[in-house]
């Protein structure tokens, strides 16, 4: 009985404990929720980068749909430090548990990334699963766009970035973590879509182009048309729509179900070309004639979109080749299939800049809609 | 003549050793002279005064060995009987057996106690039987007799209680009970030490070990069809005078969650209501302590849309969330007990009138958040769910456990609180068997045969 009593004691000792918590107890109303952030360049100053944040105020009322944000902005010569010296003009802890949209300045992107990334990746309380984004015209300038249909702070830009919301074929998703892999690994190259915004009349956001990176800066960035490419490639399944031209007719399929693989060949010692296999189901969306279609027809047609999204994918695969940048991974196959650890990374380097590309797509058109 | 006469003998003894053991069984013999007639009876299923008018009282009215067999054979329903088992069969029915001579007649004096039996009131079923144990234990044999019409169903008597002198009765079924469980019990009740036994849980808490235990590792239980499943099932039944509850043992934490819907409903609709059960379970375990988690520790788990509801309807919450947590908890628990104490027609007005004043009141007054209302109605109800009301009310107390862990270690704390209580409750025992062993009834009775 003395040890239940010695415990009912502690359990009493213990509970009023609970009261004298102070001020390192914090909760949830007591810290600020950065949802975004960005890094730019100063002009007349290549030491120091500005440092932009956007904090989400809580909703007083769900229902009134009032959205609250503050930006943030300190110039600093480092984040680590731009991070705390943010701590002095702000009321609560600072909590980068929900930052979700990491965006990279293109003047900053252009010149390496390196060091908010890192940053992002090493620190406790960011998680890995950010969205990074390149930012166009510069980081500021996007964070401090809020879209009319924006309904939690900052949440536009991710919900877009994740395709939780739009899926576009002109996003290209990728996560922070990856990014990270992708530069330390040999052979594949990280790449970041590319934060746009709309000139003129509301604000908006405009995603569709790829930024792609020879690990650290941008090299090049893409077309729309080539972005959309670009994710045939990548993604499995690709929801998007395909053009083509036939007897001076438009044609637009609409894909539901696409598939690219692709293997390296050595055709000649120091020679390579990679095989492309690239199959689409999809349905026909929008023709220009309103002829009904023949099976016939249909099947000439199929051929079209063959020819014209092989020619599309080859001179994209040609125009990644010479940016030097390898964000497909075609490297990291070579160096998983030649088995030779001594040569492979000097061959394939070799053998990268003339490599060439033999793209062979099929087309399924499995119906034409209500009509012929 | 004699191999006759010793034929009915053996019937009768065949007939008694069958009984054996079985307490409630009664063996009369009324003699006058030489002549001799006997009565076998179980008391607990037959009507004591058509017994001692129809039959006791008219042999010696009579007083005459041949008129009381015309007497007897002259009764409609009395019938002889055709073989053994259709003597022993009657006799569990609630018939009388009447040896005059080398004849053995049936005589009906089932005893039927409708009158006094009432409703189920803590264990309630939507379809199947609505009557519930009696505060008498002859009552409650009877209840469990007419559902199990078995000679393997033996019930042995026993007193209780130094003062008290409880009278119990240990039933189980002969062929499935386990021997080991059956012997533990004995040796438990003989060694009881208590001065006054009034109910089935006082029995529980004297002769578990040990006896500082958050959940119940006996079940008590008001149904007499529960009761008569968990016999087929080779449990055993403690029955006591002056209680309305039954004590079934061993019971594992399973059974906890087992009520009898579950039998009347098809097979997938009582899977479905045994899972929504155990989610319940885990809602009103955890729901507070990760409140108080996701608020002061681990913020970054929940959607982005949830931490800024709930940090926005927690901006005017004057105090720390665990404190607003317990506050909550605490005005619910007074309220359910408030709701068990009072008298049956203010009960409903005083829930009313607190759940309104604690709802709406207050979070319009910013004490609370929104999303802590949300949260102790659900953990109010979940905690219902769960069929069995000492299991209920173990889990009630248990959630305060998870609350100071979360408040002291948040979601690490919450994971430490399960491991540590998976780890408590596989080592609980019930009379021998493992308490966290799942889905073991069927295996259970395997045992037994």
């Amino acid at each position: 009985m003395n040890r239940i009593k010695q415990g009912i004691l502690l359990l009493c000792f213990l509970t009023q404990m609970l009261l004298v918590s102070g001020c390192e107890f914090r909760d949830i109303d007591l810290r600020l929720f950065i949802v975004a952030m960005g890094v730019d360049t100063v002009e007349d100053n290549p030491d120091v980068l500005k440092y932009t944040f956007k904090v989400a105020v809580p909703m007083g009322d769900p229902k009134s749909g009032e959205i609250k944000s503050l930006i943030l902005t300190q110039v600093s010569s480092s984040i680590a430090k731009a991070a705390r010296e943010i701590k002095s003009k702000v009321d609560k802890e600072l909590d980068f548990g929900h930052c979700k949209t990491v965006l990279f300045g293109e003047s900053y992107a252009r010149r390496s990334i390196r060091e908010m990334q890192e940053w992002t990746v090493r620190r406790r309380d960011t998680q890995l699963i950010m969205y990074p984004a390149v930012a166009v015209p510069d980081a500021e300038t996007v964070l401090n766009i809020s879209p009319a249909t924006e309904r939690i702070a900052g949440n536009a830009k991710a919900l877009a970035l994740s395709e939780e919301g739009t899926e576009s074929p002109y996003i290209v998703k990728t996560y922070m973590f990856d990014v990270d892999r992708r530069i330390r690994d040999e052979g594949i190259d990280p790449f970041l879509p590319v934060i746009g915004i709309v000139e003129g009349g509301s604000p908006m956001l405009n995603i569709n182009k790829v930024a792609l990176l020879d690990k650290e800066k941008v090299r090049d960035i893409l077309a729309p048309e080539d972005t959309k490419i670009f994710n045939l490639l990548h993604v499995r399944n690709l929801r998007t729509d395909l053009e083509t031209m036939m007897h001076g007719n438009h044609y637009n399929l609409n894909v539901d179900r696409s598939r690219a693989v692709y293997q390296i060949i050595t055709t000649e010692p120091g020679k390579g070309e990679i095989h492309y296999k690239i199959t689409i189901g999809g349905n026909l969306e929008e023709k220009d004639d309103y002829n009904k279609l023949s099976h016939g027809e249909l099947i000439e047609l199929e051929k079209s979109f063959n020819e014209s999204v092989a020619k599309d994918v080859e001179t994209l695969l040609l125009k990644i080749r010479d940016t030097g940048t390898d964000p497909t991974g075609f490297g990291l196959r070579y160096f998983g299939t030649h088995w030779n650890n001594a040569t492979e990374k000097q061959q394939w380097k070799d053998m990268y800049p003339g490599i060439t590309f033999k793209v062979d797509v099929q087309v399924d058109i499995k119906g034409t809609g209500y009509s012929r | 003549m004699s191999s006759h006469k010793s034929h009915a003998q053996q019937t009768r003894e065949w007939l008694l050793k069958q009984l054996e053991n079985v307490g409630d069984k009664e063996e009369c013999t009324l003699s006058i002279g030489q002549d001799q007639a006997v009565l076998i009876y179980l008391k607990t299923m037959t009507d004591p005064i058509t017994v001692q008018e129809q039959l006791v009282n008219r042999f010696y009215e009579l007083n005459d060995l041949d008129q009381y067999h015309n007497f007897v054979s002259s009764f409609p329903s009395v019938k002889e009987a055709k073989d053994q088992d259709e003597l022993l069969g009657s006799l569990l029915k609630g018939q009388v057996i009447v040896c005059i001579g080398d004849q053995m007649y049936m005589f009906d004096a089932l005893l039927v106690q409708g009158a006094t039996v009432s409703d189920a009131k803590t264990e309630n079923v939507i379809q199947g039987p609505t009557d519930s144990f009696t505060e008498s234990l002859d009552t409650n044999m009877n209840m469990i007799r007419r559902r199990y019409q078995s000679a393997n169903l033996k019930a042995e008597y026993m007193a209780i209680g130094k003062l008290s002198q409880t009278r119990i009765a240990i039933l189980y079924d002969d062929l499935r009970v386990d021997k080991a469980v059956l012997k533990e019990l004995k040796e438990r009740l003989d060694n009881l030490e208590a001065d006054v036994i009034q109910s089935a849980s006082e029995i529980e808490r004297f002769t578990m070990t040990p006896k500082w235990r958050l959940f119940p590792t006996m079940m008590l239980s008001e149904r007499p069809d529960r009761t008569v499943l968990n016999l087929s099932q080779g449990k055993v039944v403690v029955v006591i005078d002056t209680t309305g509850y039954v004590i079934l043992l061993p019971a594992i934490f399973n059974d906890f969650f087992t009520a009898m819907d579950d039998q009347i409903q098809l097979p997938p609709i009582g899977w479905f209501l045994k899972a929504v059960r155990y989610i319940g379970l885990v809602a009103t375990l955890l729901l507070p302590a990760l409140y108080v988690a996701f608020t002061s520790y681990n913020p970054e788990i929940l959607k982005m849309q949830i931490a800024l509801l709930i940090a926005g309807s927690r901006a005017t919450v004057p105090y720390p969330s665990f404190v607003e947590v317990i506050f909550m908890l605490l005005a619910m628990e007074f309220l359910t007990e408030a709701s068990v104490r009072l008298p049956k027609a203010i009960g409903p007005t005083a829930t009313t009138v607190g759940g309104l004043i604690l709802g709406t009141a207050a979070t319009d007054a910013g004490l609370v958040s929104n999303i802590m209302i949300i949260l102790v109605a659900a953990v109010a109800i979940t905690n219902f769910v769960i069929p069995m009301s000492m299991m209920s009310f173990g889990i009630r107390l248990a959630k305060y456990g998870f609350i100071m862990l979360a408040t002291f270690f948040g979601l690490v704390g919450i994971v430490l609180g399960i491991i540590s209580m998976i780890l408590y409750l596989a080592s609980l025992r019930s009379f021998g068997k493992p308490y966290l062993k799942m889905f073991a009834i069927r295996k259970l009775t395997e045992e037994g045969k």
